[in-house]
């Protein structure tokens, strides 16, 4: 998936807030600035078949940001999408335009019913809606270690690039391989 | 009280990988507190430095948010499944 695939680099460098994932390694952070950063072995496998169904929600939902699940399994380093599961976005009204939210009740649902299939959350998808398929400084403050977190561009109504990204271990987003 | 306690995915290298762990607690607080105890590299991520539930740690029992029944002194009884659930946010 040619296309999809990108050089892992840094999303943006500026002091972690919120829920630190290791913030025991803060001089290292200071060590590696300006420098890209490239993580070996995080690769999200998805479907271009799912990909396009991400693109459909984000089309639908335009000019409001659209999110969901991606559900799974973990094998290794590989988290191997099996299937997306769409969310309401529980933010209200205008402020869909820019921000989504999955409230703690949603997600409660999601992990009951996918634990009977034996499957996982593996991550996260949105869109930004006119805005580049780049994590924000807000999507990265509320990030959570481990998840990917998927992003689709919609330019004008139009779906165009999809991204992945996990925290590193400075709470730094990290772009993953995406592969079919 | 023995209760089962289930993991989301984002916590799971602080437990061995596991999904779901056993613990003992007469309340939800005190089930967590002993998983906790098990576990302590989890509980800066569960707890924040004055030891409060971090906010966006919502926990459940069964498919109730615990902060519509008694929070963390919630009773709990043998057999009880107690979930861990953060809330998911982001934007442009």
């Amino acid at each position: 998936m040619g296309s999809n695939c990108h050089d892992k680099t840094r999303a943006n460098d500026h002091p972690p807030t919120g829920w630190r994932a290791g913030d025991n390694n803060k001089n290292n952070k200071n060590k590696d600035k300006g420098k890209d950063k490239v993580k070996v072995g995080w690769v999200l496998k998805i479907s271009l078949e799912t990909i396009e169904e991400i693109k459909n929600e984000a089309a639908r939902a335009y000019p409001y940001e659209c999110c969901g699940a991606l559900i799974g399994v973990l094998d290794g380093d590989v988290r191997d999408v099996k299937e997306i599961l769409p969310i309401g976005n529980e933010r209200k009204g205008e402020a869909q335009r820019r921000r989504f939210l999955i409230t703690a009740e949603e997600l409660a649902k999601v992990e009951i019913k996918i634990a009977k299939k034996g499957l996982d959350i593996l991550g996260f998808y949105h869109s930004h809606p006119d805005h580049p398929s780049r994590p924000s400084k807000y999507d990265e403050d509320f990030a959570l270690p481990f998840y990917s977190y998927a992003i689709i561009s919609v330019e004008k109504g139009k779906p165009t690039e999809l991204t992945s990204w996990v925290l590193d271990e400075n709470r730094i987003f990290i772009s993953e391989e995406l592969r079919s | 009280m023995a209760i089962t306690l289930l993991i989301p995915t984002a916590l799971r290298n602080f437990t061995d990988g596991k999904k779901e762990v056993q613990a003992e607690g007469k309340t939800v607080g005190e089930a967590v507190d002993n998983f906790a105890n098990v576990y302590p590299d989890i509980k800066r991520h569960l707890y924040d430095e004055k030891g409060v539930l971090r906010a966006f740690i919502n926990i459940f029992v069964g498919e109730t948010n615990i902060k519509n029944l008694q929070g963390l002194d919630t009773p709990l009884k043998d057999g009880d499944t107690v979930m861990l659930v953060p809330a998911i946010a982001g934007g442009k």
